[in-house]
């Protein structure tokens, strides 16, 4: 079957995007799709030639996997181990580079290699790559050598050997066992030691650039959680949310790698109601689809903006989601052809679905977290006016200008002599300026900001509109900005992470572990020496089997009742008396690019209304009681 | 209009008598003129069988006139509701056929339908004629809108140079 990836049933991205780190940035802020068999957990040196980066982008290959194996960074995606920054020194092009390493304080000479003087190639289009061993009849310009347009074999014989032994039984799937594809093998595998590193115009296609997105921003792109139909034996659990109780499906736990559909499933922590291993997939590919063996799979921040999404379009005020409806509309629309034909709002998603996720220079922000969004609250309790503050939400947003009366003086400019000669004698004066303040912003609340603009242009009826109006447009044209009119903080799931679980879980395993030897050690030692004192030992020390038996309960299941794994504590709920709404919309608008994840948000929030639109209509023809 | 009432057994076909500001009595059925909140509950706070002339003295003869050909289009249609987060959502300037023909009038009768609408609390037709006034300045520049409106440009430079600046929420993302 090859590479096939499971996409994000709600958003339609892959968990498999990549960022490729800065030279300054430390090694775990690299990543990639990993696939079983290949260790690199960072995006390699593209093995497509004319699809490499420019020689002026500023990017560079570095030796990452040393002939022994060894990764010279020792990152893995679980953490641990040494966290490295790349650092130059010298000159850019043909300095000495070296990692450099708080931990552990060795410095390392690398081998650099410079994409500077490769002439890119044309017309092959990269999706042969992850194939390998097939038929790239071009050389590899290693060492500085000048690549050669893809179908001139004749000169493509000619180029340097590889430095590193090829491994056949991993990667050759070609049994001709030509000199060519053997040479080519040897290039692949080459690459995959190099670790591509972003300069400013990175095009590399299997990572986002890290100059144009941080790591930080990414968090949780990777993050696989599932929607999962409740076996007939389901019984609740602690952690439940209120709709799980009610509804056909649960939510799993978090995964951190969905592997490719043909190898395996995730595995998510917690195993939530016991669904730890599971198969989940964007498309059915069975008909009549199988539900329970196939649970929906999405981002964790994709599903909450479903869920603020169906409450705000619920037409009867519910505090739940609309979770059947989810499931209905997956049911139904879920085929090959159906999924295919979704009509995501933004092009990006359908130019990045490729058979490995390919990263588009400028579509960065599809990877942002949209929910927690770094700045973002710094952002907005700047916009919270201090208490004891002057400040009213009635106010003009606009300082009074200065020639001219303001709105509040009603209808002055009629009075008023630098204005009125001409207009008290004009038969039709501004039509506007008889309509009383709500009037004026009903008809406002008709228009685009682009209109309102306008207007503010052509008629001083719209000179001053109070502070409060803003709060209303804000809403109007960003519903998807919930933290301006919710109260409700974003569900655990989100402000959590993967890593973040896989660490409470080693923990608690080791507490577990611990508290289970002590019992046993202490219950040999005094339980079997003095067993007169061993009841009192035991209620002295306050250990029992039921406080085993119940600290090991909860090592397992109850991780979402504990708020310190929240990663995310970054809430900020707006009073709507006391916030600068014309401020923070300008802010906003003003710093839209400093926040990618707001853009990702607008993106997940339009395409969960198309999903609520068709559940509309499922609901409109009874389908979904 | 419809016909004088005799002795109507239906009190929604009784007839009732309205005052406008310039002092003309205009005779309407009485589930017409109750599209406007503010005569239905005058008819039920003075409690009376509508023998007596309610006074509008907000609205002339020429609107009102306007006003009731509207409400005797609209009058089977369902009562409007109340809805907190209107303004909190995009709202469709679509207006439907009868009411696009109903509102092709000069624009000051435009703005006087509005007023009295507003004035006698017939929410619907509000609701239309500001969406009327809407439909006319979308995709308008500020010179379109005031040619639209015939509205003086008394801006001096320096004051449109402030607004643009106080404008810059408004641009596209």
């Amino acid at each position: 079957m090859g590479y096939s990836e499971v996409l994000c049933k709600i958003c339609g991205t892959s968990f498999n995007m990549g960022r490729i780190r800065r030279p300054s940035s430390p090694a775990s802020h690299a990543w990639a799709y990993a696939e079983p068999g290949i260790a690199q957990n960072f995006v390699t040196k593209e093995y497509i030639t004319q699809d490499r980066c420019k020689p002026d982008s500023g990017c560079r290959n570095v030796l990452r996997i040393d002939a022994s194996g060894t990764d010279l960074c020792a990152w893995g995606k679980n953490g641990g181990g040494k966290d490295e920054w790349l650092v130059a020194e010298g000159d850019e092009e043909d300095g000495e580079y070296v990692y450099e390493s708080d931990a552990s304080g060795e410095e390392e000479g690398f081998e650099w290699e410079s994409d500077s003087d490769v002439v890119c190639g044309d017309g092959r289009d990269s999706e042969e790559e992850g194939d390998g061993s097939e038929g790239d009849e071009e050389e590899d310009p290693e060492e500085g050598m000048t690549s050669i347009p893809i179908r001139d074999t004749a000169q493509s014989q000619q180029h340097s050997p590889p430095e590193t032994e090829p491994q056949p039984e991993a990667y050759n799937s070609d049994s001709s066992g030509s000199s060519a594809s053997k040479s080519n093998l040897n290039r692949y595998q080459k690459c995959l030691n190099y670790e591509h590193l972003a300069g400013p115009n990175c095009i590399h296609a299997r990572g986002h650039n890290g100059c144009k997105i941080t790591a930080a921003q990414m968090k949780g792109c990777d993050t696989i959680q599932c929607l999962v139909r409740k076996p007939p034996n389901w019984t609740p659990e602690p952690d439940d949310q209120d709709w799980e109780l009610t509804s056909n499906y649960f939510l799993s736990g978090l995964s951190g790698h969905m592997p490719s559909r043909d190898i395996c499933g995730s595995t998510h922590i917690p195993p939530r109601h016991r669904a730890e291993k599971l198969n989940p997939d964007n498309i059915f590919w069975d008909d009549p689809p199988n539900e329970l063996a196939t649970p929906m799979p999405f981002h964790p921040t994709c599903f909450e903006i479903y869920t603020r999404a169906s409450i705000l379009h619920s037409s009867n005020s519910s505090s739940h989601p609309d979770i059947s409806g989810l499931a209905h509309w997956r049911l139904k629309e879920s085929s090959y052809t159906h999924t295919r034909a979704f009509p995501y709002s933004d092009p990006a998603v359908r130019r990045g679905n490729q058979q490995e996720w390919r990263h588009h220079p400028g579509d960065e922000w599809l990877a942002a977290n949209p929910i927690c969004i770094p700045g973002l609250p710094e952002l907005l309790a700047s916009c919270i006016i201090p208490e004891g503050e002057e400040f009213s939400t009635r106010n003009s947003a606009f300082p009074a200008h200065p020639v001219f009366p303001t709105r509040s003086d009603s209808n002055s400019h009629l009075t008023n002599q630098s204005i009125s000669a001409s207009t008290i004698t004009t038969p039709n004066p501004d039509p506007f300026l008889i309509l009383p303040l709500e009037l004026t912003l009903q008809i406002l609340s008709y228009l685009p900001p682009s209109s309102i603009a306008s207007l503010r242009l052509s008629s001083r009826a719209f000179t001053h509109l109070p502070n409060s109006f803003f709060r209303k447009l804000l809403r109007r044209e960003m519903p998807w900005f919930y933290e301006l009119y919710s109260r409700t903080p974003p569900s655990f799931w989100v402000t959590t992470s993967w890593q973040t679980l896989c660490s409470e879980r080693d923990r608690r395993r080791a507490a577990a572990t611990s508290l289970s030897e002590m019992r046993d050690l202490h219950k040999k030692v005094i339980g079997e020496d003095m067993p007169e004192i061993w009841e009192q030992w035991c209620t002295d020390h306050g250990l029992t089997e039921e406080r085993v038996a119940e600290a090991e309960r909860v090592v397992e299941v109850d991780y979402a009742t504990k708020s310190e794994l929240a990663d995310w504590t970054g809430w900020v709920a707006m009073p709507a008396e006391r916030t600068d709404w014309y401020k923070l919309y300008c802010e906003v608008v003003g710093r839209w690019d400093e926040f990618p994840g707001l853009r990702n948000r607008r993106r997940i929030w339009m395409d969960c209304e198309e999903i609520l639109r068709r559940v509309g209509r499922y609901r409109w023809d009874r389908e979904i009681e | 209009m419809a016909a004088a009432s005799t002795s109507a057994v239906d009190p929604a076909k009784k007839m009732i008598m309205l005052t406008t500001s310039d002092n003309i009595d205009i005779k309407v059925e009485r589930e017409v003129a109750e599209r406007s909140i503010l005569i239905k509950n005058l008819l039920e706070d003075l409690g009376s069988e509508g023998d007596e002339p309610i006074p509008i003295p907000n609205v002339n003869e020429a609107v009102m006139k306007k006003v009731l050909e509207w409400c005797e289009q609209h009058r089977k249609d369902p009562p409007a509701t109340q809805d907190d987060d209107s303004d909190s959502r995009k709202k469709s300037t679509d207006i439907d056929e009868w009411d696009q023909k109903f509102m092709q009038v000069d624009q000051e009768m435009l703005f006087e339908i509005i007023l009295a609408a507003n004035y006698l609390d017939i929410k619907a037709l509000l609701d239309v004629g500001c969406k009327t006034v809407a439909n006319m300045i979308k995709g308008k520049s500020p010179d379109e809108i005031r040619k639209t409106f015939n509205i003086q440009n008394d801006f001096t430079p320096e004051e449109e140079d402030q607004i643009r600046r106080e404008n810059e929420w408004a641009e596209d993302r």
